[in-house]
């Protein structure tokens, strides 16, 4: 871990600089056609680099209310409460439609057709546990406690321009294991004003050297006791707290984001990645999709939020021309079972819909189709392994060699134009 | 290498404790090392002192409302005589997991709190059982749901992979077998009850054996278990000393396990007293949790922190109380860091070493750091506050930041400064002007408190 150090504040010092030209080793812009070269503020040619949003429907998000098989009659069957009438849903292609509070988004697809749902999309042998699951989608690894990395820090470590804002959690708390990485510290966040070391207001002639003495008390020593992880993280956050809120805070956002806690991130997504700070992935996380009881308004109102932000955050990034540089991601530990449980919810299934937008992305529906009369126990089986969709972003987003994030014999699916 | 008798008593209080000031370090060494050991783990000897608290529940505090559990229960992690036995309660919250978004009843995650602190330093087979019969767990792992014709598998998997001997021991028919067991456990009225009708009395094998086994059946297998001893005992060993000790190093602790039926307080003597919990090794080769942190912070200053504010931001820096994210409880160790919560731990130092309220609010005295003695030098400030809250380890570079510290004038405040912008204050004039003396024992303290050292215990 001792290289990560030298080599974040390195880059920071290059961004500062407005250098941050990559290297001709840098693996994740290697396909410099499909990244274009664009000048910066200051006129500098330098690769226009893909961000991509991840978000994590926390709990486990039905998948079969989401992308719904509204012309199956197994449907409405096996579900007599919880089944959308035609009247709460938008059409896709006459036999699958949209959850009727995602109008943003299916406009947006009809409009822009960058809009891509994929269907059936789990592993095989569903793990039922929430945080076991998690783990699973987070690390891409069966046994995530042996191979703790996130499949997107083990993706970018080793981009050699990846920044100290390369990696950005949104949200506060302990990092997303999706971003953890051996070699490089992801930077996590709340909010520009939690980002900050605040000094004794009272005394703000003392802020100046009580913060050159915080800065030294964290400047790696050769000689230091064994708190390395504390000392790089601590050197990274005082590095780069007043690069981040001063560069962030001077984005203004041009379209109105849903309200809430969850509005707030992408929101705050949405500055930091026009504020050319070189972030290349940020976690965002919606919570409360473990809809066990009374799922139809919560499902209802957590789409919306979904859909309407993902479209609010799209629609920024355009307005600050970053149009075909930012697309969005979201992932769920799990869908639900397809028979309504007693309580008008769902419990915890397998397969589930996973939606890609923005930037590259082939929009419509991708993958199999849920077949209601074919199941696995009961839930809908995985169809598209959730690893194909990840080995095509890191390869046909990002213009990285997936087998360096991803297991071999899991091929890509097709998601990007 | 052992530590010096006052680093190892401080580092001993840090861990089967919160943490102590200089004054309870005093104390306790001259009580003596093995005195101290004996009096944390045979807590019933000590008063707990805490008799107002208590005058409090129902009065001041409200135990329908979770945030009012969770002041309580950091005013007695500040405040209880009985340390250890705050300090296994919450070593028991992280490994019974529990979460008050799912039991969605404060009064209930109190009751199972009060079970941890009643009975976390007992027999491992009694906490296992009475933790199996607690209605806050039975709830959290849906046992109350678990009926003979559809029975529930959560409690009986997580008590298998996550309470007891881990993964690896078990089969996924165990899993369906021991929640066969398990059937008729309920609740009623908030309390355990035992529903006969719906206790599946068939044949059962679980773990090899075959019968018309039930519940206890379940829990004492698991409990007598040769894996849950080891297990326990690496986790406890993990908690107090540090990561992955070697087989020889815990072949002791575990022959005392195995010899006492899982006596906790008999394991937990014999890692305070070993050779290897008094090591080099074993010294700051944790990062503080956010509660031991903030708690320990408190401890060592001394003063008053409004309560509410406080367990707000434990949270912040990830440790919602009686709230874990999962099952599992915490990761901890290095997850506990990140920009954010580190930040997060810098302003909590700053807002607690800055707290000037009148007595009864929030209110710290920062010269009490100085037990007493009146520092005559900058270095001797630093170094005096290094004693109490640092053992005084403190590297010569950190040394000399804080001593630079001190001595650069307030810029707006040049009365404490005496001179051009940039030039050093004459080290004597601190002492001599109380207020700029006030203003930068403020200031040290909220530079140590947010050093790399102090995040680890």
């Amino acid at each position: 871990m001792a290289l990560s150090r030298r080599k974040l504040l390195s880059t920071a010092g290059l961004a500062i600089a407005g250098a941050a030209a990559a290297s001709a080793q840098d693996l994740i812009s290697s396909d410099a056609k499909k990244m274009g070269v664009v000048p910066d503020a200051k006129g500098i040619a330098r690769p226009a680099r893909r961000a991509l949003v991840v978000i994590q429907l926390a709990g486990g998000n039905d998948g079969l209310n989401t992308v719904v098989p509204a012309a199956d009659p197994l449907y409405k069957k096996l579900r007599p409460t919880l089944s959308l009438a035609p009247s709460e849903l938008l059409d896709l292609d006459g036999k699958l439609a949209l959850h009727g509070a995602m109008s943003a988004l299916h406009s947006r697809l009809k409009a822009k057709n960058d809009v891509a749902l994929v269907t059936g999309v789990h592993y095989p042998k569903s793990n039922r546990s929430h945080f076991e699951s998690t783990a699973i989608w987070q690390t891409a690894r069966m046994q995530p406690a042996l191979e703790p990395e996130g499949w997107l820090g083990r993706a970018l470590e080793s981009d050699r321009a990846l920044g100290p804002f390369g990696m950005v959690s949104v949200g506060g708390g302990a990092l997303t294991p999706t971003l953890y990485a051996q070699q490089v510290q992801a930077t996590v966040l709340s909010s520009l004003d939690a980002f900050a070391a605040q000094p004794d207001k009272r005394f703000p002639g003392d802020a100046p050297a009580l913060f050159a003495a915080l800065n030294a008390l964290y400047h790696e020593r050769a000689d230091s006791i064994d708190a390395r992880i504390v000392r790089q993280v601590g050197e990274l956050a005082l590095a780069s707290s007043a690069q981040l809120r001063e560069a962030a805070s001077a984005v203004q956002s041009m379209v109105p984001y849903p309200k809430g806690p969850f509005g707030e991130q992408l929101k705050l997504a949405s500055q930091l990645l026009a504020a050319d700070l070189g972030v290349r992935v940020i976690h965002c996380t919606l919570g409360g999709f473990d809809t066990h009881g009374n799922q139809r308004p919560q499902q209802r109102n957590l789409l919306q939020t979904l859909s309407d932000g993902i479209t609010a955050l799209l629609d920024d990034a355009a307005a600050h021309g970053l149009g075909d540089r930012v697309a969005v991601m979201t992932y769920s530990e799990f869908g639900r079972r397809v028979a309504e449980n007693a309580s008008g919810g769902t419990d915890h299934g397998s397969a589930s819909a996973l939606i890609l937008a923005g930037a590259g992305v082939q929009g419509g529906l991708h993958g199999t189709p849920p077949d209601l009369a074919v199941l696995d126990g009961g839930d809908i089986p995985c169809t598209s392994d959730f690893r194909a969709i990840y080995a095509s972003v890191i390869r046909d987003y990002f213009g990285a060699p997936p087998e360096k994030a991803l297991v071999h014999g899991i091929p890509p699916l097709v998601l990007f134009a | 290498m052992t530590l010096d008798p006052r680093t190892r008593m401080a580092h001993l209080l840090r861990r089967a404790g919160f943490g102590a000031s200089s004054g309870e370090i005093e104390s306790r060494l001259e009580a003596g090392y093995e005195t101290t050991v004996q009096q944390l783990v045979e807590s019933g000897a000590v008063a707990e002192g805490l008799s107002d608290l208590d005058q409090q529940i129902g009065g001041i505090l409200d135990f329908g409302d979770i945030q009012d559990v969770r002041v309580w229960w950091a005013y007695r992690m500040i405040h209880s005589h009985r340390p250890l036995v705050e300090k296994m309660a919450f070593f028991w919250h992280g490994h019974f997991a529990s979460a008050v978004n799912k039991v969605n009843s404060p009064w209930l995650m109190y009751l199972q709190n009060q079970l941890f602190r009643e009975r976390g330093l007992g027999s491992f087979e009694e906490l296992l059982l009475r933790v199996s019969r607690d209605p806050a767990m039975m709830i959290y792992l849906d046992g109350a749901q678990n009926r003979k014709a559809h029975p529930n598998e959560n409690f009986a998997r997580e008590v298998m992979e996550l309470f007891t001997f881990g993964s690896g021991h078990y089969t996924e028919e165990d899993v369906q077998e021991g929640a066969r067991c398990f059937t008729g456990w309920q609740l009623r009225d908030d309390a355990f009850f035992f529903n006969a009708q719906e206790h599946d009395d068939g044949t059962k094998r679980f773990l090899g054996v075959e019968g018309n086994l039930d519940g206890n059946d379940v829990i004492r297998s698991l409990a007598r278990h040769p894996a849950t001893a080891e297990r326990i005992v690496r986790k406890l060993f993990a908690f107090f000393a540090y990561e992955d000790p070697d087989k020889k190093t815990l072949a002791p602790v575990l022959r005392v396990w195995l010899d006492t039926n899982g006596s906790i307080r008999d394991v937990l003597r014999t890692i305070f007293l070993s050779a290897a919990f008094s090591s080099e090794k074993a010294y700051r080769a944790r990062i503080k949790s956010p509660a031991e942190f903030v708690i320990g912070a408190i401890r060592a200053v001394g003063g008053t922190i409004a309560p509410r504010a406080m367990v707000g931001l434990m949270a912040r820096m990830g440790q919602d109380l009686f709230n874990p994210p999962s099952v599992k409880g915490w990761d901890g160790g290095p997850a506990w860091i990140s920009t954010s919560t580190l930040f997060e731990r810098f302003n909590f130092a700053a807002s607690m070493t800055t707290a000037r309220g009148p007595e009864g609010t929030s209110h710290i005295d920062p010269q009490l750091i100085f037990g007493g003695i009146v520092p005559t030098s900058t270095s001797q400030m630093v170094e005096l506050a290094a004693k109490a809250l640092l053992d005084g380890r403190l590297e010569p570079a950190a040394q000399a930041a804080l001593c630079n510290y001190l001595e650069q004038p307030d810029l707006q405040n040049p009365k404490g400064g005496k001179g051009a912008k940039g030039a050093k204050v004459n080290p004597s004039l601190l002492s001599a002007d109380a207020r700029a003396l006030d203003e930068k024992t403020r200031g040290l303290l909220h530079l140590i408190l947010s050093s790399p050292e102090y995040q680890l215990s």
